[in-house]
């Protein structure tokens, strides 16, 4: 289990995916915080103009959609604007700000963005290798960069928009950019997906075929992290307890409303267990961590989970 | 408490994985004892509703889930593959065969059909207005697609029709041609840098490919441009609603302010927010006290073998602990609803609360379990 987790912090680039709703932000926010405790210079990309991670980070403005903004120490965040990563290419590209504000200013050209949305995730993936090849000196400007990805669906979208615009485009500047994020994308010692996936069946089922998807793909993906385990206090041993009170004592709630209860929590975790074996089964599982009451949308909670993580990544 | 099945098509919208598949079908069931003929129209492929449904699988058509029931209803069930239906649309619309060539033979149909903007969201409206002119059904349930917003089903379609009348667009498709009128050669003049610069980084090739794509979509999209609108009017209008399901917990509570707002650029009423999965709490209890943990471990020591004080602390504690945690859950369960429907202006009877049931939903009966917190009391019956 930990060579999985400690190889991933290995590569310099990665997707955190999942079915919607899995907790893939938490994650991300998590990985990072026990990549950057472990000494790497990290930073992590929402790919929207309403990040939610610096949020957990007690910050309530966001400071700058342009250059990363510091968290902690060697933690890092940068909120990936399509718009605002096609007027730096732009720039790099055309050289002269005024001549990249005549072309985003055309109507045509905007109203062309607007109907062919699909340039938004190649402008993604074209930042992410810019990013991914910067260095200051001989080092890498960052050690390592944590993308919090779309859901399964349009994640693979994302994945593999290079190999359709190489399918799609013979010759030119875009075709070589293009080659270059899909040689990024495709070697397995730089970029790894990371799927998420929750103890239910249709996450469980939606994650053995992301994996399967992936490999088509060509794309490396590690096993997936199962995350919000329910760590049941409820057992079944509670539950024997229970049956031999004749009535529960004052500030309790009845004997039949709490039985009631712990046996769903209890068929619950049967069933969490049965989908947990079904992904191990079929693609493994890196890292199990517990589900966190409440909902881990605070920083202790995202600590704790960081902590596992990096307990997980350490040689025993 | 409730949603009103009186509408004809009711629209179920959501994120991804907070159960709009599986309520949507709890909706059909629950309005067969107000109307004769109602379809849930999914665009989940989860083979999970189709055996909860009792069907083998879910089809592009609409097949009899059940009925009639003693009270005449009947369900019916479809899937609606908006890859086949965009397929079928370019086959009905484009007779001419050459501008079907111009679709299906251009690499961007073959790559990215998803990624120009509307093609499956245009499939569903186009397949929902069909459904619902047909006049086969009192109610349809639209299950939506799930998307980061749950409104962009509705208004992906337009942002095609902007480009389509740009000058870039003539530009591109016409290179040569000179324009007559002498407030358009300026236009034209700044058009061509533009193309002429854009050129340089995609080579224009690839500029028009896409534009290609887009303009032989012209027709397509004239054809479907007027139903969409009709639509999207009978939507607005007395006879279509929308429930917005939603996991009651703090990022969903936040998401929703930015929510209530595109509802109401769309000028649409929410009718009803759908929280589900709740957790079945402990209604009027309290966290346990020391003294209740004190006493619960004395009730459970005399059961146990003598001389195991620690372990009838480690019963009490594990009891009590167990309490907490689910009271400390369904607190900020509460919380979060209470901020949902604030910031959506909904009123109480707006709301429903949706417990998260025990056991998987396999079967109609399961579903049907869901049915008493979906609709009104005094519409029931």
């Amino acid at each position: 289990m930990s060579s999985d987790v400690a190889g991933l912090l290995h590569k310099r680039l990665i997707f955190v995916t999942g079915k919607g709703g899995v907790g893939k932000t938490t994650i991300t926010a998590a990985i990072g915080l026990a990549a950057s405790h472990l000494g790497l210079h990290t930073l992590l990309v929402e790919l929207g103009d309403r990040p939610e991670i610096p949020h957990l980070f007690g910050r309530s403005e966001i400071e700058s959609d342009e250059a990363p903004v510091g968290l902690r120490e060697n933690l890092f965040h940068l909120a990936l604007v399509p718009e605002v990563a096609l007027r730096e290419y732009l720039e790099i590209q055309l050289r002269v700000r005024s001549i990249v504000r005549l072309v985003l200013r055309n109507s045509g050209v905007r109203r062309l963005l607007e109907a062919a949305p699909g340039w938004r995730d190649l402008i993604r993936l074209g930042k992410l290798w810019h990013l991914e090849t910067r260095s200051e000196g001989d080092a890498p400007r960052w050690d390592l960069l944590i993308v919090d990805a779309p859901a399964t669906g349009h994640g693979l979208t994302l994945f593999s928009i290079p190999d359709a615009v190489l399918e799609t485009v013979r010759s030119g500047p875009l075709r070589r950019h293009a080659a270059a994020v899909q040689s990024l994308m495709h070697d397995p010692a730089r970029t790894s997906v990371l799927p998420v996936t929750l103890p239910e069946e249709l996450s469980a089922r939606e994650t053995v075929q992301l994996i399967e998807s992936l490999e088509a793909r060509q794309l490396k993906s590690c096993a997936a992290l199962a995350n919000a385990v329910h760590r049941a206090p409820a057992s079944a041993e509670l539950l024997a307890a229970l049956d031999q009170l004749d009535s529960s004592p004052p500030g309790l709630p009845d004997l039949d409303s709490m039985r009631a209860r712990l046996h769903d929590d209890l068929d619950r975790a049967k069933h969490e267990n049965e989908w947990l074996g079904f992904v191990r089964d079929q693609v493994g599982i890196c890292l199990e961590l517990p589900r966190l009451e409440p909902a881990p949308k605070s920083l202790d909670g995202i600590e704790e989970l960081a902590a596992r993580i990096q307990t997980a990544a350490s040689p025993r | 408490m409730g949603i009103s099945l009186e509408r004809e098509i009711l629209v179920v919208v959501g994120t991804g994985g907070v159960g709009k598949t599986t309520l949507s079908a709890a909706l059909g069931l629950a309005a067969l004892e107000r109307k004769e003929r109602v379809l849930v129209v999914t665009i989940d492929p989860a083979q999970r509703l189709a055996d909860a449904l009792g069907l083998d699988s879910l089809t592009h058509t609409p097949q009899r889930v059940c009925g009639p029931t003693p009270g005449g209803g009947a369900l019916w069930a479809m899937m609606l593959d908006t890859k086949r239906t965009f397929d079928e649309l370019v086959e009905r619309y484009l007779r001419d065969p050459e501008s079907r060539r111009g679709i299906v033979e251009n690499p961007i149909f073959q790559n990215l059909t998803d990624a120009v903007s509307g093609s499956r969201e245009y499939s569903a409206m186009e397949k929902l207005f069909e459904l619902h002119a047909s006049g086969d059904y009192d109610l349809i349930v639209l299950d939506t697609p799930p998307a980061t917003h749950a409104l962009d089903f509705l208004d992906a379609p337009r942002r095609l029709s902007g480009f389509l009348d740009s000058n870039l667009q003539k530009a591109l498709l016409k290179p040569a041609v000179v324009v007559g009128r002498s407030g358009f050669r300026a236009l034209r003049r700044g058009t061509d840098a533009v193309i002429s610069i854009i050129r340089r980084i995609t080579g224009l090739e690839f500029l028009q490919l896409i534009s290609g794509f887009l303009v032989a979509l012209e027709d397509l999209w004239k054809g479907l441009s007027q139903h969409a609108d009709a639509l999207h009017e009978l939507l607005r209008s007395e006879r279509g609603g929308f429930a917005l399901v939603v996991q009651p917990n703090p990022v969903q509570a936040k998401r929703a302010a930015e929510f209530s707002s595109r509802l109401d650029a769309e000028g649409i009423r929410l009718d009803a927010l759908l929280l589900n999965r709740m957790t079945a709490g402990f209604p009027g209890v309290k966290p346990t006290s020391e003294k209740t943990r004190e006493d619960l471990c004395g009730a459970i020591a005399p059961q146990l073998p003598p001389h195991s004080p620690e372990t009838a602390t480690a019963l009490s504690d594990g009891l009590c602990d167990w309490v907490d945690a689910t009271l400390r859950r369904t607190e900020a369960e509460e919380q979060a609803s209470l901020e949902l429907q604030s910031a959506l202006r909904l009123t109480p009877e707006q709301v429903c609360r949706v417990p998260r049931l025990s056991g998987e939903l396999h079967s109609r009966e399961a579903l049907s379990a869901l049915i008493p917190y979906l609709v009104k009391r005094n519409d029931r019956g």
